[in-house]
Parts: structure tokens; sequence; C-alpha cells
């Protein structure tokens, strides 16, 4: 009996290790390593044609922002069109589509969507045949891009092998409560660090969806958005490496994004990011583990670690389960000081290297004050491994049913916000030395 | 872009203070051990526990050996009136857990988190027919014990996590022993609280404090210090803003 509890506790032990081990050589990486960012200085080019996709429902707080952002920006406007995607909107976002239709007739096109299946990825997938232009980026309708954003997205296409494109995105609504200070800091952790490094190391940096764009030559060759998943970026992602294209990382295009101002939608939002990612992990494990000549062994490590990034917290629960059976069993005195170094490693420092990589990410960044905060990352740690846990366990138990709807967060912003000054000024320097003006 | 740039010097101070500071730890054991002593002895008899103190040797590879206190006490086991209580206190907890604002919700989230564990040593003391499988002064020992593991990872966990930072010798020298030094002070504390608590809450308190009073606590500890560490100027941006002035006599002649 002992055995059989003892060995899966050892078998969690030892993938939080690995998971400690590889934050904290990004972390490494990132602190000393050399950085590749070999695109982000092109300003003059031939710029291809541009596609700027934003899926739009229900947006009448944001949308008007997000446009105007667009046509602030340095992109050749002959180059450019942008097509919002109003999926069954309810609210004005219409009526605001329509308005800059109609003053900017040339440029934004909007293209409505009344029936088939919702969602972001569906909207997407039935946007594309909508505009033939050669790069295609994705912006969600609450994110503020600074005016030289889309040439630094765009600039990496011009390496043929490159599919995907990812910029950074830095929380604007920072200062509201404990939530988006945390959420700042993840975020800090996730794009300054993790991003980053395996941008360095030739691994796969994820296209997050948003602040970012495709090829669509790559898109068409693997298929188009697939609208049966929750995490149509990760999804992609995933299609685009194992079909042999590239996906890159831009540390400096920066973009402006509302964090969560709730715990309910913080909650809301992170479930759909674990159903989604939960798919992927799901569709492409065994895929990425036959590993396509064209693949490296380090790429399909690094893949399959992050397809289980968020089968970690369940995996962390049962650890904990299986922690307390065995306290109540009288493991704890005879397995002596072993048992306190493991359940000491497991319990605190399998976390500690997400608190260094996201110290090291603010330091980074050049705002250190906000590192104060790191013991108050445990309060967002045990709601997201709750909130994961319970998104996958349910996942499980109706796998069979599909979710045909929008999965949105909630928007925060009023018309009294006030906007920060990275909308249509620059690059968008959310940090006090943007993150990487050296 | 940003990065941080590495030099022979903070190799070797990185050397000297995990090093030197985990084999200052190891020579310091005994005289810790002995405040620890000291620190029961007087939290025995602020708090009126009429028990004995003594000492349980602990040994370290390497054949280190020192002595921890021990106050041998009887393990006081709950009744069916203690569990009665905790269960309907538990059930309560639980229902305002539900009732707490939306802004509370990783207290929710912690208050439901402790009545499971809770609920699990009710359910233990209810129904299982084996003897609950620790004495007191058996946790208390281990408490004590997990802290000096804690203590002992201190000086490494710094040397991989903080001393690559370009932050001065003098500062990161005083983290390390401030870190220890509060961490020397709070063991025993919290060890005599959890003493204390079991004495008059039963064992049945026990698992809960063992597993979100101990260990996890000595590590937000950790993390405190150092997050309050890596806030501080470092020796660049120092160096970036001082006026000319103060930067000697070759940098001015650069």
């Amino acid at each position: 009996m002992r055995f059989a509890l003892l060995i899966p506790l050892y078998i969690i032990v030892a993938v939080m290790v690995v998971y400690t081990i590889r934050h904290y050589l990004f972390t490494l990486n990132r602190l000393f390593g050399r950085h590749r960012q070999p695109y982000v200085d092109i300003g003059t080019a031939a710029w291809p044609r541009v596609a700027v996709f934003v899926p739009c429902h229900n947006e009448e707080k944001v949308v008007s922002h997000m446009l105007d952002a667009l046509l602030a920006g340095d992109y050749p406007p002959d180059r450019l069109i942008i097509v919002p995607i109003n999926d069954r909107s309810s609210d004005g976002t219409q009526d605001i589509l329509d308005d800059y239709a109609g003053r900017f007739p040339l440029q934004v096109r909007p293209f409505r969507r009344d029936d088939g299946r919702p969602g972001k990825a569906a909207a997407l997938r039935a946007a594309t045949a909508a505009a033939d232009a050669d790069i295609h980026l994705v912006f969600d309708a609450d994110y503020l891009p600074g005016r030289g954003l889309m040439k630094q997205l765009v600039a990496p296409f011009f390496d043929p092998e490159v599919g995907a494109v990812m910029g950074r995105v830095v929380p604007m609504n920072v200062s509201k409560s404990l939530l988006t200070r945390l959420l700042d800091l993840e975020r800090t952790g996730g794009y300054q660090v993790d991003q980053q490094a395996r941008m360095n190391l030739g691994l796969i940096p994820q296209y997050g969806g948003t602040v970012g764009g495709v090829r669509r030559a790559a898109l068409l060759d693997v298929g188009g958005w697939r609208d049966d998943t929750l995490a149509e970026d990760t999804d992609i992602t995933f299609q685009l490496v194992l079909a042999g294209w590239e996906v890159v990382y831009q540390n400096r295009s920066e973009c402006y994004e509302e964090v969560p101002e709730n715990w309910s939608s913080r909650i809301r939002q992170i479930k759909r990011w674990a159903r989604g990612h939960n798919q992927a992990m799901l569709r492409y494990w065994w895929p990425l583990l036959k590993r396509p000549a064209h693949v490296r062994r380090r790429t399909v490590v690094d893949g399959l670690l992050l397809l289980g990034v968020f089968a970690v917290g369940p995996l962390l629960l049962l650890g904990w389960m299986l922690a307390i059976t065995l306290y109540y069993l009288g493991i704890q005195i005879s397995a002596g000081l072993l048992a306190i170094l493991i359940v000491a490693m497991y319990s605190t420092l399998g976390n500690f290297a997400a608190f260094f990589e996201v110290a090291a990410g603010a330091r980074l960044d050049g705002s250190r004050r906000r590192i104060r905060l790191l013991p108050f990352l445990i309060v967002g740690f045990l709601v997201s491994l709750v909130s994961v846990s319970w998104a996958t366990v349910a996942q499980m138990a109706t796998f069979w049913r599909r979710h045909d709807q929008w999965e949105k967060t909630e928007r925060h912003r009023t018309a009294s916000t006030e906007l920060p000054n990275g909308n249509g000024n620059g690059n968008g320097n959310g940090h006090k030395n943007g993150n990487g003006g050296a | 872009m940003v990065g941080l740039p590495w030099t022979i010097w903070r190799l070797v101070t990185t050397l000297i203070l995990s090093l030197g500071g985990l084999a200052a730890l190891l020579a310091a054991l005994p005289y810790v051990g002995r405040f620890w002593g000291a620190v029961f002895e007087r939290a025995r008899d602020f708090l009126g526990i009429h028990a004995p103190l003594g000492d349980q040797l602990f040994s370290l590879p390497g054949g280190i050996t020192f002595a921890l206190p021990v106050l041998a006490v009887p393990t006081p086991l709950p009744d069916s009136l203690v569990l009665s209580i905790a269960g309907i206190v538990c059930a309560v907890v639980l229902v305002g857990s539900f009732a707490l604002p939306e802004r509370f919700t990783p207290l929710r989230y912690l208050l439901r988190f402790l009545v499971v564990l809770q609920g699990s040593a009710i359910l233990f003391f209810a129904v299982s027919r084996d003897p609950f499988p620790y004495r007191l002064q058996d946790h208390v020992f281990i408490l004590l014990t997990a802290g000096l593991v804690v203590m002992g990872l201190v000086p490494l966990v710094l040397g991989f996590t903080l001393h690559l930072f370009d932050l001065a010798f003098w500062k990161k020298l005083l983290l390390t022993l401030a870190i220890l030094i509060h961490l020397a002070v709070w063991i025993p504390l919290q060890a005599v609280a959890h003493l204390w608590l079991i004495l008059h809450g039963t064992a049945l308190l026990m698992p809960v404090l063992f597993l979100t009073g101990g260990l996890l606590l000595d590590v937000l500890v950790f993390v405190a210090f150092y997050g309050w560490a890596l806030s501080w100027r470092g020796e660049q941006e120092r160096r970036e803003t001082l006026p000319p002035v103060h930067l000697g006599r070759k940098a001015r002649r650069r």
C-alpha cells in the first residue's frame, strides 16, 4: 500500500523537478545567454501586404481604441487592410465597425458572422478567405498596438522559413488591483524570460493568438485555423512546427492588453486556456514524440513540456492528496530526513524556479520595486491550481461535448479609462526600460 | 537586449557566500540547538506548559551531531465532543467561504483547502481503527528538523538564484544572514505555537498544522526576503546614478 502511494508521489516529484530545471535553465539563459532577435531593426523594406484580423464579440467598450491604434500605425496604408470580425455581437460593436468602414473604406473592411460555429477560432477560419494578404496579423479587440508594432511583427516574415510571429504582451491596467499586479508579474516571467529563452535556444516560442501573426502560405499549408479548438494559438503553433515552419518571438514588439481585473474573470480565462491547451496536448503529443525528421530532439522535449504545462496543476494537486494520505499512514516519520527533503523540494522549491523567473524578468524590465509582491504570487498560484485542475477534471468528464460558444474575457475599460502612451506613438514600452533598449 | 554581464568576481562571491554560508551554518548548529532549547524553556514557562525539557540528538552525514530541544508532552487525542465541534466549525467556515465577496476569492480557496484538510483529520479520527501515527513531541521535532533543512538550503538556493545578480557583496551577505537569523528565531517560535495549539486543540489540528503551518510558511518567509532583496538597486544602476566625483580617479580619467 505504502509503495503504491510512494511511487506515484516520486513520479510527481520527478515531474516537478523537471519543470523546475526547465524554468531555471530558461532564466539563466535569459540572464546570461546570447539573445536572438534577428529581425527587430528592419525599418525600410518592400513591405508585404498585411491583413490585420480583430475578432470581436460584444467589444463596444474597446474596439474603437483598437482600430484607432491600428490606423495610427506606420505600416504603409496601401499595403494594409484591417478586418474586424464581428461574430454575432449583440451590443453596439457593428455600428462602430460600420462607422469606421465608412470613414476608412480602403482600410477597414468588417467581416460579419451571424451563423456557423461561434468562437475566435471559427471566426478566424471564416474570415481568412476574406483577405488574400501575404501576412495575417491577429489582435484581440482590447489590445493597443504601438505605432511601429505592425512593421516589427511583419519583419520576421522576410525569412521564408518563418511561419508565425509572436510579440510581447504588456498589461495596461496594472494598478487596478492586487490581481492585475500579480498578472503583470506572471506575464513578465512568461514573456521576458520564458518566451525569449525559447527563442534564444531555438526551441518553440508559443504563438499566443494575439500580438502576432501567421504567414498565409503556412496557414494554408497546415489546413488553416482549426475551429474545433479553444486554443487556436497553441494548436497552430504545434501544427506549424510539425509541418516544418519556424515560430519566432519578438521581445521588443510590445503591445498593451487589458488583464482581468476580478478573480471570476481570471478564473474563466485560465479555465479556458487549460481546456484549450489540454486539447492541444491530446492532439499533438504523439505526432511530436514521433519526431518528424526536421524537428530536433530538444525541440521535442521542450514541445512536450510546453504541451504539459496545464497538466502540472492537477498533477500537483494529486501529489498533495498522496502526501496527505501518506501522512496519515505514518510515512513521514519512517522515511526520515529523505522524506522531509523530498517534500521540501516538491512542495516548495518545485515552485521556487517560477519565483526566480518572475523576479529575473521584472529586474530585466528595470521595474524592480514590484518584485516585493513576489510572495503574493502564491495567492494567484492557489487560485490557478484549483481552477486549472477543476477545468481538467471537468474536461475529462465531458470529453465528448463540444464547446460551441464564445469564451470571452470580460472587458473593464470605460470611457474615462486613461489609455497608455504606447498607443500610437512608439513601440509600446510597457516598462521603465522597455525591455531591450540595449 | 538587456541581460546580465557575468564576472569572475561574482562567481567567486557566489561560491564564498553559498559554500561559506553552508559551512558557517553547520558550524553554528550546536549553538542554534542551544538557542532553541532556551527559547523552548522560556516559552514553556511563559505558556504554563507543565512538561520536562529534554534533548534529542540529531545527526547529519559527516559526523555532525547536535541536540534539539524536546518537550515531553502527552499527545491529547480528540474525543467525540471535540470531533463534533470541529465538524461544526468546518461547516461554518465552508459556508462562510461562499459568503465572502468576490474580491476575497483567494481567501475563499484557502479556507476551503483548510476545510478539506481538517475534514480529512476529522474523518481519520472518527473512522480509523489504527492509532494516530504521530506523537506531539515527534511532530515538534520534525518541524524543527524540517526547519533546519530549509535553513541549510538557504545559502545554496540563494547561490543559484540571488547571488547571480549584480547586488553588492555586503547586501548578499546581509540578506543571507537576515534570512538565517530570521528562520533561527522563527522556527522554534513556530514549533512552540504548534505545541500550544495542539495541546489545547488536540491532535486533530496536527495534520493541518503540519501541512500548511510548517514548511510552507518557512518557504514563504524565504520568498519574501528574496523578493525584497531583488527589489534593491544593483551595482550597475548605482554606478550609473552616481555623480562623476564619486566614480574614483580611474573612472574620471576614462
